[in-house]
């Protein structure tokens, strides 16, 4: 991916973020709100270096904290840890299924707020965490799940209006080549 | 190499997240102000939205809609002031009762509470009525007044009503005493509404010089009808009377007998 579509990446992290407190409604509805961060970090860790994926993960973990209550820096450790596992499996994930972009979805969806949850409980008595906090979770990993294909096809066609053309391929074959002289 | 480059990316974040963790307070608070504050642009084009979008709502309203809105709300505003009106006599009524009470509560005699439920039209400035009548023990001559002053005397009782002949009127004579002087004098009948300016003259029995503006005039108690020391008015100012055998003093009267809602009329 090109460096235009991968700094949108950023941008699309900041609309997500604020997407989360758009819907007050939804959000007492399901008991919190939903946040596409996970699936979009697993997206930067599948088909961008792990320097953009890592410093997306920081800049959407402190954004998304920042309008919380959480102490600053929570939400940003379990980013890291979806970007990473799935930056270093990259090679065995089939990446242009559809059904993998679901799971990887769904996954980060899952393991992002449980890690934070686990984070922010660690040390706490009594713990703050209860089964009332099931729904959101599970709604959560379904909208990333839901989103990862989106953000697959969105950068798709960011990058063939935004990134750089590639190279047309070139007419000479190797094997037509005429080889002069005495051989 | 690219392995051990993302992990030195994931590794120096992850340094970074422990760092964050264990920001100072007050550290950790300019940092969340200054990521909080990128989101102040998208929070103030959605409020823009927001009344973009009630603004729009209020294009679609039809003329007839709005028409029935107003019409509901100038009923609503109608029953309000009524309500408020209400409210605000009910107010006033309370602190005079308040002050009636408070002051029956201090006064020498016993005192019955009565209100003033009408006014003879053609000669208002002569009698009143109150609701006060046989029923409540009223009787012919019993005294009313008002923490100011002196109101007048009961001239007629009816079962659940009496009438109050007013200060002025020919069958409210009231024997005075000008409290500084000590010289006694008569309250004059009032003629026509003068009385309604707030002032009645006293004729003194004799010349008087020594009454000035400023003395007080009360009730003397010798004609068996008010009790002594009721206050009556205040001098405004003093004449010669016909042949210089008296002196007329022309008073302030003390209770507001164009005003008179209230009254307390003295027990027996």
């Amino acid at each position: 991916m090109s460096w235009l579509p991968q700094s949108l990446l950023f941008v699309a992290a900041w609309l997500c973020i604020f997407a989360e407190t758009l819907f007050p409604a939804w959000s007492r509805w399901i008991g919190g709100g939903v946040n596409l961060l996970p699936s979009l970090v697993a997206f930067a860790a599948l088909h961008c270096p792990a320097g953009v994926a890592a410093g997306l993960a920081l800049f959407g973990g402190i954004a998304s904290d920042s309008l919380t209550s959480d102490k600053l820096g929570v939400s940003v450790g379990p980013l890291v840890l979806v970007g990473w596992i799935i930056h270093h499996r990259r090679r065995l994930i089939l990446k242009e299924q559809f059904a993998a972009q679901l799971w990887v979805g769904l996954g980060a969806g899952l393991l992002a707020p449980a890690a934070t949850l686990a984070l922010i409980t660690l040390g706490q008595r009594p713990a703050i965490a209860g089964w009332g906090d099931a729904l959101p979770w599970l709604a959560g990993g379904l909208a990333n799940a839901a989103a990862s294909p989106g953000w697959r096809r969105l950068f798709d066609w960011l990058e063939r209006i935004l990134g750089e053309p590639k190279a047309a391929s070139t007419s000479f074959r190797n094997d037509r080549e005429i080889k002069r002289g005495r051989t | 190499v690219t392995r051990h480059a993302s992990n030195w990316a994931f590794g120096v974040v992850a340094a970074l997240v422990v760092a964050l963790l264990n920001l100072p307070p007050s550290a950790a608070g300019r940092l969340r102000l200054a990521a909080a504050s990128l989101f102040v642009p998208l929070f103030g084009l959605a409020g823009a939205a927001a009344a973009a979008a009630d603004q729009a709502s209020y294009e679609l309203l039809t003329r007839r809609t709005l028409i029935t809105e107003l019409e509901r709300t100038k009923h609503e505003r109608d029953a309000l002031a009524l309500q408020a009106a209400k409210g605000r006599a009910a107010l006033d009524e309370n602190n005079r009762l308040r002050a009636l009470i408070g002051w029956q509560s201090t006064a020498p005699w016993k005192t019955r509470p009565a209100k003033v439920v009408g006014r003879n039209p053609a000669m208002w400035w002569r009698g009143v009525t109150i609701d006060f009548g046989a029923r409540e023990g009223a009787r012919i001559n019993q005294a009313v007044l008002t923490p100011a002053g002196l109101v007048g005397r009961i001239r007629s009782v009816e079962t659940t009503s009496s009438e109050v002949a007013l200060l002025g009127d020919p069958e409210c004579g009231v024997s005075a005493v000008v409290r500084e002087t000590r010289d006694l004098g008569l309250i004059q009948e009032v003629r026509s509404s003068a009385v309604g300016d707030g002032f009645l003259t006293v004729r003194t029995l004799q010349i008087c010089p020594g009454i000035l503006p400023g003395h007080a005039v009360e009730t003397s108690g010798f004609g068996g009808v008010f009790p002594a020391g009721i206050s009556i008015g205040t001098v405004v100012d003093t004449r010669p009377g016909e042949g210089g055998l008296y002196t007329e003093a022309r008073l302030r009267v003390a209770a507001d007998l164009n005003r008179l809602e209230e009254v307390l009329v003295i027990a027996p």
